[in-house]
């Protein structure tokens, strides 16, 4: 009986419609979850942000940004987190990065020449002092961070077809 | 380099392990030991940014792949060995080693390198670019370009990934009876 129980919960949360209340994992998952995935995205956040002077830079912090999310899609389940973060936003902030990337570069022409580094290298090192270096680590992060996530949400959304 | 001899023969033993196992789940547990091989593999050869940078996609790649592994219906694979085509693996991966082998043996010694951009590009890094990562110097300053081409590249993966698939997967119809 006591296994019956447990099954059948299980086989409710698996189900994971737009109403389903238990969808996910347990309450300890959801609230260490709760704990954590803010302090996951402040990390990357910092990494990708002092990509000019630590080790690390956007490629890395990127992907620590779209662990968060992916984070939050593994413990809440598919549905509820598209209800806290559409995809629509995943898309428009990696177009918009990728664009505002594009027009830097060739701003550069008119300094220089294309992607030329043309803000002003401060004496002092720290994070300002790359010239567009921390723009572009910043561009980076973002973009490969609702890259992806997006990936992921498509990966993980495949069934097959039922008869 | 004892050390870094015996973690690329883990490698190898790990991946062999993966090919050959019957369970699904087990053999994506032999592919992240072939993930954290490499990463100390990194380690050895002194590229800690390479290290941090592989460390965070191999946590990305093994949460898809047991994500998706969870879902299916089959936890097994079943099929029958087949002789052939491993024994013609087995020919072309040694053809590969021996003509790798004749390709690299007149290389110069790892740590002594004779390449004179990249000597000048560590000389002057800090003072023409202002960053004191000299890899993120290299890769957004003075090769940005190979950068731009793969912000592209990653852009388009994800255009790809959403144009093949599916929310729900079709059989075509010869295949169904």
């Amino acid at each position: 009986m006591e296994q019956d129980k447990v099954l059948e919960e299980r086989i409710k949360r698996r189900e994971e419609g737009p109403g389903n209340p238990h969808s996910g994992m347990t309450v300890i998952v959801k609230t260490v979850t709760r704990l954590t995935v803010g302090l996951i995205l402040l990390f990357g956040i910092y990494i990708v942000l002092h990509g000019s002077i630590l080790h690390g830079g956007g490629f890395a912090g990127g992907v620590i940004i779209a662990l968060s999310f992916i984070h939050i899609v593994l413990a809440y389940g598919k549905t509820e987190t598209l209800k806290m973060f559409p995809m629509i936003t995943a898309f428009a902030l990696m177009c918009l990065s990728a664009l505002v990337f594009a027009l830097l570069g060739l701003a550069g022409i008119l300094k220089g020449g294309l992607f030329m580094n043309f803000l002003p290298k401060i004496q002092n090192i720290s994070i300002l002092s790359g010239g567009l270096i921390p723009m572009y680590n910043i561009l980076i992060g973002l973009l490969i961070g609702s890259s992806l996530f997006a990936i992921f949400l498509a990966l993980l959304g495949f069934k097959k077809e039922e008869d | 380099m004892i050390e870094l001899y015996f973690t690329i023969i883990v490698m190898i033993a790990a991946a062999i392990t993966a090919i050959s196992l019957k369970g699904l789940l087990s053999s994506i547990i032999a592919l992240g030991v072939v993930g954290q091989a490499l990463l100390l593999v990194f380690i050895f050869l002194k590229a800690p940014e390479l290290a941090i940078a592989h460390l965070v996609i191999e946590i990305v790649v093994m949460a898809v792949l047991i994500r998706a592994t969870m879902r299916r219906d089959t936890t097994t694979m079943d099929t029958p060995t087949e002789y052939f085509p491993a024994a013609a693996g087995i020919f072309f991966i040694g053809a590969f080693i021996f003509i790798g082998y004749l390709a690299v043996k007149d290389l110069p010694a790892f740590g002594e390198p004779i390449m004179r951009v990249s000597t000048a590009y560590i000389r002057n890094c800090v003072e023409n670019t202002g960053a004191l990562n000299v890899i993120s110097g290299i890769v957004l300053d003075y090769r940005i370009l190979d950068t731009m081409v793969l912000v592209a590249a990653m852009f388009g993966a994800v255009i790809a990934v959403y144009a093949v698939m599916r929310k729900t997967g079709r059989i075509k119809k010869e295949d169904k009876q």
